[in-house]
């Protein structure tokens, strides 16, 4: 079963439109059925497959909770191949993330890395926005290309939240 | 996973005490529990982390100046390489580098820029991501970081090269004066 599916989702036409406040509703609902603790020590069997299906339910929440993670997942679906390892050679692109990086660890004060913070999360609504008619049209490398741009931003907005230390990627 | 979950206790922990005591002076991320604690990279990869060679910036509009921006989608890594080539003799005279990524990529782009200071354009071009994975003994998932090293490489030489290609204006009064 796909993740839009565990929540009652139409993948068609466009599985990137998830409303957030139904998908968190019935995730609480779906969870507190299934929630290991309200099974624990009843039936083994049953336990264990709560168990699983309370993980499912929580990975689903959290993919579809989030843009670039939404969009990561229904990339993979549809079979476009994942942004593998492959190094990018998209220069604009880069050059604006260098710039933002270096402007945050260069920042003086934490007005400096609000206002970067402030004009990187206004880009990635817009692109968020982006990505959606992208999906509804799906012009899948089309919207590869935006979810690498997303994934990038959500780097700099880490980088702006991690302030004043560094920022760790992994 | 657990690594960042560390890192992110670590960070704010120490969060507060910076902006508190010293608001203007950044503190040095090395003192990253998760080194300490568990030893999730090799100790050459921590050398060169903690105390990266050659960082910084050259001026990328000068002709002797090539500069190589890569980056590594899967992860949000951005890394970029510049050398400044003798004309003379085609020697990598300086080299300067700033990436922004996980520990694996800043120690494979720092150790590569000690790598090529002094060797020819040739030589540099040569150097394989195994020989900077086998350096700082990365794992398998971490291979990905050498890469783009070399690839960093390979595109600031590419950017030095294009620079030489002398376009002559073939139409124009520029053609007539030259």
């Amino acid at each position: 079963m796909g993740y839009h599916e565990m929540f009652g989702f139409n993948y068609e036409p466009n599985p990137f439109d998830i409303d957030t406040v139904t998908l968190r509703h019935r995730f609480r609902k779906a969870i507190t059925v299934a929630h290991p603790d309200r099974w624990a020590g009843r039936d083994e069997g049953k336990e264990q497959l709560i168990q699983t299906l309370s993980t499912s339910l929580n990975n689903a929440n959290r993919t579809l909770a989030d843009p670039l993670q939404r969009a990561q997942y229904i990339l993979t679906r549809q079979g476009v191949p994942a942004q593998g390892e492959d190094t990018l050679e998209d220069p604009e692109l880069l050059m604006e993330v260098m710039e933002l990086r270096e402007e945050i660890e260069n920042a003086e004060s934490q007005e400096d890395v609000d206002r970067v913070k402030e004009e990187n999360s206004n880009k990635m609504e817009t692109l968020v926005q982006d990505i959606s008619g992208l999906v509804g049209a799906k012009d899948w490398p089309a919207v590869k290309i935006a979810t690498t741009r997303l994934k990038y931003l959500r780097g700099i907005e880490d980088a702006a939240k991690a302030w004043p230390n560094s920022h760790f990627d992994h | 996973m657990y690594a960042r979950q560390l890192l992110r206790a670590g960070a704010a922990l120490r969060a507060p005490l910076a902006r508190a005591s010293v608001p203007l002076v950044r503190t040095p991320a090395i003192t990253s529990p998760v080194f300490q604690t568990k030893r999730l990279y090799h100790e050459k990869v921590i050398d060169h982390y903690s105390n990266p060679r050659n960082v910084g910036s050259l001026d990328k509009a000068l002709q002797d100046v090539g500069t190589g921006l890569v980056g590594a989608p899967a992860c949000g890594d951005v890394m970029r390489l510049q050398i400044q080539v003798d004309e003379e003799t085609g020697v990598i005279k300086d080299v300067k580098f700033k990436t922004f990524g996980c520990g694996s990529a800043i120690a494979s782009s720092s150790y590569v820029t000690e790598l090529v200071k002094g060797k020819t354009l040739e030589e540099a071009l040569a150097i394989k991501n195994t020989a900077i994975a086998k350096e700082l003994s990365l794992p398998p998932v971490k291979l990905h970081c050498s890469m783009l090293a070399e690839d960093a490489i390979k595109s600031a030489v590419k950017d030095y090269r294009s620079k030489r290609v002398v376009k002559k204006p073939t139409l124009g009064p520029e053609a007539v004066a030259a």
